[in-house]
């Protein structure tokens, strides 16, 4: 067995945060929203771009069997998930929340289910061109398919 | 975890806090800039991959690393891997936060092992992302360093060794109780404990 050794640091976070003047939390929390409502346009608007990457990986990704080629799948609708779920547009964010579990699936060595993936993909790019429309019957087709192939654990 | 009770009206100065916020997302580490610019920070430092972070924990001291779970060069708990163990002081000693997505319990341990500070699943309110501060400002958990981890103390609870386990630190208590020392308490003498009595100020 490993020595482990054990000792006490200095919490310079505290010792800043503590120093006389700045926001309360009310405040602080409140700029914070502020904020992050400010930018929501510009990164909504981005929603868009990063599902045509979705398609432009699963379309490179295809047809090489090595987890490491689904990575950028994985990785932009991660970050799809994100944003979504920031501001609130929570269908999109469970339709990419469904896709990073089917990746990771496949990332973890079982097959990769290209009718899922492809499924998935198009429903992400109607969601994140703002359509709502017709959100609940996609979000169900995913929900089917996603219990189809990756049922929870 | 448990939720630290917040006093809204409490303050904090972040406005001379060096922040790095780490991760490949654009519109991701927008949010968060934007969210530790609101806290007060007066300008969060931006890293878009894991090899430019791992050249500002190199040149600047660093005061609280936000690191998102995937950076395009490496996996967020990865870079802190290597943050921990870099030797780089004070910043191997630094608070992280790992942000992650899609948050499987695997990742949680990894990043968790890889000596995060705190993991935070996504989407992160500023309301979370605050409180998990204030809980990074009240952190007493000593360091640990070891062949096979360098980070906060993962006991969060002193609940001893794992079991049946001797422990490795010098304040573990062995499993053996050992024989009593002093006699029994009475009955009458454990009641005496719990009774109120008046007390004079």
């Amino acid at each position: 067995m490993s020595t482990a050794r054990v000792f006490r640091i200095e919490n310079r976070l505290a010792k800043i945060a503590r120093t006389a003047g700045g926001k309360t939390i009310d405040e602080a929390v409140r700029s914070a929203e502020t904020r992050v409502a400010s930018v929501r346009d510009r990164c909504v608007a981005a929603l868009a771009g990063k599902a045509e990457q979705l398609a432009a990986h699963a379309q490179s990704a295809r047809g090489r069997t090595s987890g490491t080629s689904i990575d950028g799948l994985y990785d932009v609708s991660n970050a799809i998930f994100g944003v979504a779920g920031v501001y609130g547009l929570d269908a999109l964010a469970e339709a990419a929340c469904s896709l990073c579990d089917l990746v990771d699936r496949c990332r973890s060595g079982e097959d990769i289910n290209w009718s899922a993936i492809d499924v998935h993909v198009d429903g992400i790019r109607l969601l994140a061109t703002g359509e709502t429309e017709g959100s609940e019957s996609i979000m169900a087709g995913l929900r089917r398919v996603r219990a189809r192939f990756a049922p929870p654990a | 975890m448990s939720t630290l009770p917040l006093r809204r009206d409490e303050r904090v100065n972040l406005s001379t806090c060096e922040v790095m916020i780490v991760g490949a997302d654009p519109e991701g580490m927008e949010i968060l800039a934007q969210m530790f610019a609101g806290f007060g920070v007066h300008t969060p430092r931006r890293c878009h991959n894991g090899e430019e972070a791992m050249a500002v924990a190199g040149e600047r001291e660093l005061n609280l690393v936000v690191v998102d779970s995937a950076l395009g060069d490496m996996a967020g708990h990865d870079f802190i891997s290597w943050l921990r163990r870099s030797g780089v002081a004070p910043n191997c000693h630094v608070p992280v936060i790992l942000v992650t997505g899609h948050t499987k319990p695997s990742q949680i341990f990894k990043g968790r092992d890889a000596g995060a500070s705190f993991v935070v699943r996504k989407p992160v309110p500023p309301l979370v992302m605050m409180q998990r501060i204030i809980w990074l400002l009240n952190d007493q958990r000593p360091f640990v360093s070891s062949t096979n981890y360098s980070g906060p103390d993962r006991r969060v609870r002193a609940i001893g060794p794992p079991v049946g386990m001797k422990g490795r630190r010098h304040d573990d208590l062995s499993i053996e109780v050992g024989a009593a020392k002093t006699p029994n308490l009475e009955q009458d003498e454990i009641d005496a404990l719990f009774s109120p009595k008046a007390a004079v100020l």
